[in-house]
């Protein structure tokens, strides 16, 4: 497989990392209290929360909306926001952009706090500075008076400066936060460092969309394969050719990547079943499943059961990478499928050949779940 | 062979030593016939004891033949093709623990080159992750070096032979990502040190003369990973190489330690930083240069996630799982965030691959825990 093959997936994770960056950045503004320079523990954001609109909500009553991020800073005072790195090319497809901010301008239920409900929140739209002609269309439909918001509505732009040191900026383009220093820091454009967005994102990397295949593949791989695998006796004298089995099953997977890589970890270890309860399942079990398939369709692990509940991954100490899973996924049917055929036609690689697994049995105590693994 | 050095040899291989009569008996074999003593410090995890040495297949194993509360010795089987006896060789090889820590043990061979590397390397390369080399970084190795003369009264040390490394360029395809070259340059410490920096480079090995009043009292080396050889006074060189090399375990553990969120209350991160403080990556060029030596760490895998004008990339150690992510978002220095599994030795080695490959920096903790 080829570079150019290659390329629309590593730009779609490129993709789905800035969306979390943007999101962390954010939280970052709104927790960050740069006097005491120290986090305000009060402040709380959720990713993904399930939400429910009013019966009075002009756009869909009594629905449930996902905005991307909730903040809640206090009983009183909370924003959501909605972040787009992207937006289609043709104008009049905005609106259905703007529709889903007017959704969340609404008396919204299920807010992890004692009511459920907050006195009123911001709604804020975060798009990338090179979407910026949007807030161009906002306020043409505000003025002309067919767009109206009873909230605060806010926008901000957001775009990754690579200077000497890299750092995100994000400038109030639209509106005023309703949280006071929030507000005061925006007076000018901030800027928040590389450093600090690729700590937070040390743990917060899955959220609520569907990342691309291989990068789900990659973190399963390193994450929890290799760790299960490195647990087992055989793992030390494991030749590069022999196959360690793993056994694994999709929940267990799933599990253990919501409670250590979403954003997920943002909830307290002691938060009530009322703030966990409308939380995302993040990985959904539908990507995890579509990424053990991917292994097992390039032969690296098989099904154990019908209802691919179960599998087995073949741990080898190879050179796999990102790289590496997004060329075996495009030789799969599933990876054509998603990325055109076109890429699968130039396809060079095929599934690797078989090699027998060292042992036929799973690595690790099988007893032992994901989260206690060392 | 002189009947005082048979009989020496006799002793060696019939009676069991603790560690001060070993390094006598070792002292007065160099003393009595030319010979040389070749020596690997290593850490060793419980398994080892755990399996009392009992190490390796059938390509190389060990067997422990007797031991004493703080010196033992094994013999290694060595095999180029596991399937042909006739291949096998054997190896007499001793060792002796440290008193500050009986986990840390150094393996010598005495008067046997093959013994040295067809034995200890080899048993070493096939237990990587149960017997822990050194790394040692150029401040490390240049500062048990300067010791040495003076804990040992020694009035100068004259490099004889030096084994370099060259940084070069990885992304301009040389494997590995270095120029090897040895030298001879009959001259001190503070110049071959000089040399050494001037040029981008490392030792792999450094080998001198040592004197005092003018006369030679031996010669000896010391290696990047911690690899010691004596020509005379052995006990010297395990007393001012072996153990500082020992001690950086006990340095690695205290910094790379308690570092893998699984062991953090709420799994957060304890990233470190590695500072160059120059702005060694001011130039979009140093960033592609890092990112093609980091994709050569030789002992595990490296997905690159972005790769200019920033770098974030994620690395899976084969030796014993450990993961972690490399950021490159500031014009001084690399982020590594380690992850859910992420051992002392894990990171070592990928930051140790770093060193060697692309340049040395000065480790410190990340402030703000995430």
């Amino acid at each position: 497989m080829t570079a150019e093959g290659i390329a629309p997936i590593l730009a779609a994770i490129d993709d789905y990392e800035n969306t979390a960056f943007a999101m962390l950045g954010l939280s970052n503004l709104y927790r960050f209290d740069d006097q005491a320079q120290s986090f305000r523990e009060h402040v709380r954001f959720y990713q993904g929360r399930r939400l429910t609109t009013s019966p009075a909500n002009r756009r869909s009553p009594s629905t449930d909306v996902t905005p991307d991020l909730a903040i809640v800073v206090n009983d009183d005072s909370a924003s959501v926001a909605e972040v787009k790195m992207s937006l289609p090319g043709d104008r009049s497809l905005w609106g259905k952009t703007i529709e889903q901010l007017e959704r969340y301008d609404d008396d919204l239920l299920g807010w992890p706090v004692s009511a459920g409900r907050v006195d009123t929140h911001d709604v804020i739209l975060v798009v990338h500075q090179m979407r910026i002609a949007i807030v161009d269309v906002i306020k043409s439909r505000l003025d002309a008076g067919d767009l109206k918001f009873e909230r605060p509505f806010v926008v901000l732009s957001f775009i990754r400066s690579d200077q000497r040191d890299m750092f995100f900026l994000f400038r109030l383009e639209f509106g005023k936060p309703t949280f006071k220093p929030v507000r005061q820091k925006l007076a000018s454009p901030v800027s928040i460092p590389g450093d600090v967005i690729a700590v937070y994102y040390g743990r917060f990397k899955l959220w609520d969309s569907r990342p691309p295949i291989p990068y789900v593949m990659d973190l399963i791989w390193r994450e929890v394969v290799a760790d299960r695998a490195a647990s087992d006796d055989r793992f030390p004298s494991l030749r590069r050719n022999s196959r360690l089995p793993v056994e694994l099953s999709v929940s267990e997977i799933a599990a253990y990547l919501q409670e250590n890589f979403s954003f997920d970890q943002s909830l307290a270890i002691d938060a009530s079943d009322a703030e966990r309860q409308r939380q995302p399942s993040v990985p959904r079990v539908e990507w995890v499943r579509a990424a053990i398939s991917a292994f097992v369709d390039c032969g690296q692990g098989r099904w154990l059961d019908e209802q691919r509940a179960r599998c087995v991954i073949d741990y080898q100490k190879q050179k796999l990478n990102v790289e590496e899973f997004a060329a075996r996924y495009l030789s799969t049917a599933a990876g054509i499928q998603e990325y055109g055929g076109q890429i699968g036609m130039f396809t060079e690689v095929g599934p690797p050949p078989k090699t027998p697994p060292v042992e036929a049995q799973g690595a690790g105590p099988k007893d032992e779940g994901l989260r206690n693994a060392k | 062979m002189p009947p005082l050095v048979k009989e020496l040899l006799n002793r060696l291989s019939s009676r069991r030593f603790e560690r001060g009569a070993l390094l006598e008996a070792l002292d007065t074999a160099l003393g009595i016939a030319p010979g040389f003593v070749h020596a690997a410090t290593v850490l060793t995890t419980p398994l080892v004891e755990r399996e009392q040495w009992r190490l390796g297949g059938r390509r190389c194993r060990s067997t422990l033949i007797w031991q004493t509360t703080d010196a033992f010795k094994l013999e290694i089987k060595s095999r180029h093709d596991p399937d042909d006896p006739d291949t096998e060789q054997k190896y007499s090889i001793f060792g002796i623990r440290h008193e500050s820590r009986p986990d840390v043990v150094t393996l010598l061979s005495f008067a046997d080159r093959s013994g040295f590397s067809d034995g200890i390397r080899r048993l070493i390369r096939f237990n990587r992750r149960d017997l822990i080399v050194a790394s040692l970084s150029d401040k490390r190795f240049r500062a048990i070096l300067e010791a040495f003369p003076t804990a040992e009264t020694l009035d100068e040390l004259l490099v004889k032979r030096a084994s370099v490394k060259l940084r070069v360029d990885p992304a301009q395809g040389r494997r590995p990502p270095g120029f090897s070259s040895v030298a001879w340059p009959e001259s001190t410490l503070q110049q071959a040190f000089q040399w050494v920096w001037d040029n981008n480079g490392w030792f792999v090995t450094l080998a001198f003369t040592a004197f005092r009043a003018n006369r030679e009292v031996g010669r000896f080396s010391l290696g990047r990973r911690g690899e010691v050889f004596a020509t005379q006074r052995f006990s010297s060189a395990f007393r001012s190489l072996c153990v500082p090399v020992a001690l950086t375990f006990e340095q690695d553990e205290r910094f790379f330690g308690h570092r893998a969120r699984r062991e953090l209350e709420f799994r957060e991160t304890r990233p470190l930083v590695i500072d160059y403080g120059r702005g060694v990556f001011a130039e979009r060029e140093s960033v592609r240069q890092f990112a093609a030596a980091l994709k050569m760490f030789p002992y595990g895998s490296v997905s690159v996630y972005h790769g200019n004008p920033y770098l974030h990339a994620a690395v899976l150690d084969q030796v014993d799982g450990s993961s972690m992510e490399i950021w490159v978002a500031n014009a001084n220095r690399v982020l590594v965030v380690p992850q859910m599994r992420a051992t002392v030795w894990g990171l070592k080695r990928v930051v140790q691959h770093i060193y060697d490959t692309f340049g040395e920096g000065d480790l410190a903790d990340y402030g703000a825990p995430a």
